[in-house]
């Protein structure tokens, strides 16, 4: 579904993406594994036509979507959960929800997929007349993610949806997630917790430093020694 | 006349200056919201416009609600030749840069100004008469007082509606929050500072038309408009019924205080509130506490 191949990055002057490559096959979940400023948030914004790559191709459904805007980008059927959340901050629960929505036509479907939103998460429906910036941090996320829903995505780019939170809230938050991906969602997750990644994805990726280090499925990965000692403390 | 009356009939023109401020104000505020550029071109805008506004009605010999058209059109195209020429590029960069660009923008509108008609002075033709009535209680009104804030309020009106209740207005509000989530849920960004600037060009040049028969028309009229940053910052700026507010709080206290001051203090006046505003309460008199663009 999703081919990443060769993609070079620079931030500025500094070299953030030092060609890579990654693919996301139709209906899976693909996690991207690695400590701090190796290159994963830089890869989803690449993806998602935040920032341009200077080198390499990303293929989505066998169309080349590098150089194309980011509305471009969310209308062919992919949707980033930006680091940081990213929500409209002034506006309530309901009007971020809708925002996400912002590409599509037709109220009526918009309606359901609004109640399929607050089933996911029903504190949003609680909360759905209050602004976003006086929601807590879990629920700051699962806005986050609903918002994205909004657009129908193919794939759900999501950049550390666990981080700050409260372990009893990344729990509720990945069963969530299993949900979604079961109804047909492809989930690429960036994530710093490889416990949790690995717990829910069946392909994995780790990023060191700007480079795919080891890359396979999550069984393999998990007998790696490398990665047991690096990342999963054993 | 009365002590009272003096008052009362000197709100009643700053109420009408008021009006104008507020109306460039919401430009400002407009653009600096949406866009993340504070516009020091924005009274050079205006005076273009208001000069296109005066071929039109003297030259052209078009009737004024046409002029009040095609100057609103023909400027929403010029905002958006500037959004693309001058400041497409500079999106996203410091401060610095954008401010310097529209110093330089205003610069060179203002000397395009002078070539393209004059650097003399033009007495723009009323679009209500300015004769003078007598009311009740002593106080003079005349219709193109009327016609001023009437004109003003139902562009705010119709701004407010048009910012709440379209799919461009709530494209503008989400920007201005995060432009980078805007993007990414769709909503084409460039597009959005296109209209902003179109938008802000041809609300100001309404401005411009209004109240240039009251003034002197010439390429210093600038000055005049640009007074209107103060009324967004005595406003807070960043908020849009604090620009409305201040803008006519500060017609009002400059009209008062040129009134029962010597002229001198109501010509550094303005710039003084501005100082003021800036050192003891930045946050403005309506302003709510800022969410930093990141």
């Amino acid at each position: 579904m999703l081919n990443v191949v060769g993609i070079e990055t620079y931030y500025g002057s500094i070299f953030a993406l030092k060609g890579i490559s990654l693919e996301v096959d139709r209906g899976s979940i693909v996690a991207v594994l690695g400590a701090n400023g190796a290159g994963k948030s830089t890869l989803l914004r690449t993806i998602s036509g935040l920032i341009s790559p200077s080198k390499g191709r990303v293929e989505f459904e066998g169309r080349k979507i590098v150089g194309m805007s980011p509305n471009k980008i969310v209308k062919i059927g992919i949707s980033h959960v930006p680091e940081g959340r990213q929500l409209f901050p002034e506006f309530t629960v309901l009007e971020n929800l809708i925002m996400g929505a912002y590409i599509r036509k037709g109220i009526g479907e918009i309606r359901k997929d609004l109640e399929i939103i607050y089933r996911y998460f029903p504190i949003l429906s609680e909360r759905k007349t209050q602004n976003a910036s006086s929601l807590s941090g879990g629920e700051q996320q699962m806005l986050a993610i609903g918002r994205a829903l909004m657009s129908r995505p193919k794939l759900l780019l999501l950049d550390e949806p666990s981080l700050g939170l409260a372990p009893l809230t990344v729990e509720g938050i990945y069963r969530i997630l299993r949900m979604i991906n079961a109804e047909g969602t492809t989930i690429l997750l960036v994530e710093q917790n490889a416990k949790l990644a690995l717990s829910i994805a069946k392909n994995g990726y780790v990023f060191e430093t700007g480079k795919v280090t080891v890359y396979g499925k999550i069984d393999e990965l998990l007998q790696n020694e490398h990665i047991r000692k690096a990342y999963l403390g054993k | 006349m009365g002590f009272i009356t003096e008052i009362v009939q000197q709100i009643i023109f700053g109420t009408v200056m008021g009006c104008i401020y507020a109306l460039v104000a919401i430009c400002m505020v407009l653009l600096y919201k949406g866009t993340g550029i504070l516009n020091f071109a924005q009274g050079e805008m205006v005076v273009f416009s208001t000069f296109i506004a005066y071929t039109l009605r003297t030259g052209f010999q078009l009737p004024y609600w046409l002029v009040f058209m095609l100057s609103f059109i023909i400027s929403w195209f010029i905002g958006m030749l500037i959004e693309l020429l001058a400041f497409r590029k500079v999106f996203g960069k410091p401060h610095l840069n954008t401010l310097m660009v529209s110093i330089a923008l205003g610069m060179i509108l203002r000397n395009a100004t002078g070539q393209i008609w004059t650097f003399d002075d033009l007495r723009m033709p009323p679009p209500f008469s300015d004769q003078v009535f007598q009311i009740p209680f002593g106080l003079v009104i005349s219709p193109i007082f009327i016609g001023i804030i009437s004109i003003s309020f139902l562009i705010m009106i119709i701004f407010y509606f048009f910012l709440n209740r379209t799919r461009l207005g709530l494209s503008i509000r989400a920007t201005s929050q995060n432009p980078t989530a805007a993007m990414l849920m769709g909503v084409p960004i460039s597009y959005v500072f296109s209209m902003c600037w179109a938008i802000s060009a041809a609300i100001g040049s309404v401005a411009g038309i209004l109240i240039a028969p009251l003034l002197v028309l010439n390429v210093g009229m600038f000055i005049v408009v640009l007074k209107a940053i103060v009324a967004a910052v005595l406003g807070g700026i960043g908020s849009l019924p604090g620009a409305v507010l201040g803008g006519i709080l500060l017609g009002v206290l400059e009209n008062l205080i040129g009134t029962f001051l010597p002229s001198w203090i109501r010509q550094i006046f303005v710039w003084v509130v501005l100082l003021g505003v800036i050192i003891a309460i930045p946050q403005g008199l309506w302003g709510v506490r800022k969410h930093t663009r990141v």
